[in-house]
């Protein structure tokens, strides 16, 4: 047991980072990372050959409604790989340390709990970072792919027009595809779900220091990803409950994140909606760091 | 103990600090129609468990698209009722998809009416056609609530426009939904020739003329109109209302303005 108010001298930036880096290290060589990171780039990239997941329709509007289904498929999948590999990356670091007894080579030179602590999270949210970065790219290159062999085709339709009424709706089409394709609302979504994915990983953090289960650590987030989506939900069924709201306002709104739906239905996000929910995520963030802090301070090893 | 206690207040803490923060999120996503509505009893009958599932983790798109191309697959099996129970549950989750309330209504309108009216399992013509009618309605009032939840956007108008065109015949609802359309600056060119064309089958013969009038007086270099059309649609309305020659954009004797 440390006192958590000395935590706090000496603290070193550098041996954090040091930390992180072999947090990073060791994780991205794990088998579980790599067949989920392998699975999730192979079904991203497939999103694309997804034909016959068409919605049936001809013409221009098929094109649209295949980009939608690329868009939705794929934002779904950086969200689903991303939370999984938020929680099973970060819900194994304490354990692990605990079972092979690293922990105590590390803590007995001069590593303040404090910082191994934040290293292993900086270490979790580098992993989330780096598979978001890697999936997102996958999914740039799928919709660029699709984006691309429609244009063909409508600027084909554009050169094989019999009247100027049928060039001037496949010229619009075009632009329609294009606008689908280069959406920079995109990189909102993309960022929110980071933040989530972060925020996912410190609440993994803090149930793994004073847990001592791999399973349980996993589960309890699992928990709170759901709860998390349904605080939005649940606060206005008990929205007279002043005493309801308080406890819901205890577990983040998972809700506010999402905004791809929006994003591909077209709906404008501002940036100073994108800069409330990254503030909002980022007080949750520090908070439950700090949790963690204390508790794993506490706890005895 | 102390650490525990510190912990805990921790967690609390954000409650203080983000409630404010969160209740104008939660203000500027109800402003800005984010999401749509919540899973419910009744919804989760409908989409199964899989799906219910999905939603509740926050794949709404993903759940609609799925359903989407369910109500495909009842499409191609003749379960029109399935299809559009598909339809509105769809619609309930993403009710800002312009791209399904459009589809839908067409499916409505077009498909699942044409196959009612020639089904034969209908005992005259007049039974398909009226059970054709029951599918064209469906579609207004599917694109009318689809207006409801995206009014900024021209596409729902037009498209109302043209159901009342083609499918009820009444050039002067469709000249009025063409002409909601117009007001969007994105709209395209055609959509503004179709409202002037509609006032003019509608009777509105003086109104469809300023319509192509102040269509003619644009930027030829700048707004993408199909310019042969208009001056032939301008000719054709001076003559049928005999304006005065001088009064006219194309005087008989000149082939041009």
């Amino acid at each position: 047991m440390t006192d958590a108010r000395n935590e706090w001298v000496g603290f070193s930036p550098r041996r954090v980072w040091m930390i992180a880096v072999n947090t990073l290290t060791e994780s991205v060589r794990q088998k579980v990372y790599l067949i989920m990171i392998l699975f999730a780039l192979v079904l991203i990239s497939s999103a694309s050959f997804f034909s016959q997941f068409g919605f049936g329709e001809t013409g221009g509007q098929e094109a649209l409604e295949q980009l939608k289904f690329i868009k939705d498929f794929c934002l779904g999948a950086i969200s689903v790989f991303g939370m999984l590999i938020a929680i099973v990356g970060t819900a194994q670091l304490i354990p692990n340390e605990l079972e092979n007894r690293t922990i105590y080579t590390i803590l007995s030179k001069p590593v303040r709990r404090f910082e191994f602590l934040l290293g292993k999270y900086a270490g979790s949210a580098l992993l989330v970072l780096v598979s978001v970065v890697m999936m997102s790219v996958m999914f740039g290159a799928a919709l660029k792919f699709k984006g691309d062999n429609y244009l063909k085709v409508t600027q084909q339709s554009v050169g094989q027009a019999q009247d100027a009424g049928t060039m001037e709706e496949a010229v619009r089409q075009m632009q329609k595809i294009r606008a689908a394709v280069y959406d920079p609302d995109l990189v909102k979504a993309l960022l929110l779900t980071f933040v989530k994915l972060a925020l996912l990983a410190a609440i993994t953090l803090l149930v793994s220091t004073f847990s001592t289960s791999m399973v349980f650590n996993v589960a309890v987030a699992l928990l709170i990803f759901f709860a998390g989506h349904l605080v939005g939900p649940a606060k206005e069924k008990w929205a007279e409950s002043g005493a309801a709201r308080f406890l819901l306002t205890l577990i983040p709104d998972l809700s506010v994140f999402n905004v791809a739906d929006d994003v591909i239905l077209g709906n404008a996000i501002p940036w100073l909606y994108v800069a409330k929910v990254v503030v909002y995520g980022a007080v949750y963030l520090v908070c439950v760091i700090a949790a963690a802090h204390f508790v794993f301070a506490d706890r005895e090893i | 103990m102390r650490a525990i206690l510190m912990a805990i207040l921790m967690l609390v803490l954000p409650v203080w600090w983000t409630l404010s923060l969160q209740q104008r999120i939660e203000g500027e996503r109800l402003q800005l129609k984010y999401g749509g509505a919540h899973v419910t009893r009744e919804m989760r009958d409908v989409i199964g468990q899989g799906m219910a599932i999905g939603l509740l983790a926050g794949f709404r798109g993903v759940v609609a698209d799925f359903l989407w191309i369910q109500s495909h697959s009842h499409w191609e099996k003749k379960e029109w009722l399935q299809q559009y129970s598909d339809m509105q549950v769809v619609t309930t989750l993403q009710p800002q998809s312009v791209l399904f309330w459009d589809s839908g209504s067409w499916h409505m309108a077009w498909n699942i009416g044409y196959a009612e009216r020639v089904d034969t399992n209908n005992y005259t013509l007049a039974q398909g056609i009226k059970r054709e009618m029951v599918w064209h309605e469906r579609a207004r009032q599917f694109l009318l609530r689809g207006i409801e939840n995206v009014p900024n956007r021209y596409e729902l108008y037009f498209k109302l426009g043209w159901l009342y065109d083609q499918k009820f015949k009444d050039p002067c609802l469709a000249a009025e939904q063409y002409g909601i359309a117009e007001r969007f600056p994105d709209v395209p060119a055609y959509v503004v020739r179709m409202h002037c064309r509609k006032l003019a089958e509608c009777g509105k013969v003086a109104e469809s003329y300023e319509c192509w009038k102040s269509i003619w007086f644009q930027d030829h270099n700048k707004v993408p109109h199909i310019w042969s059309i208009v001056e032939r649609e301008i000719r054709k309305l001076e003559n049928d209302m005999n304006i005065p020659e001088p009064q006219r954009v194309f005087p008989k004797q000149s082939h041009k303005a």
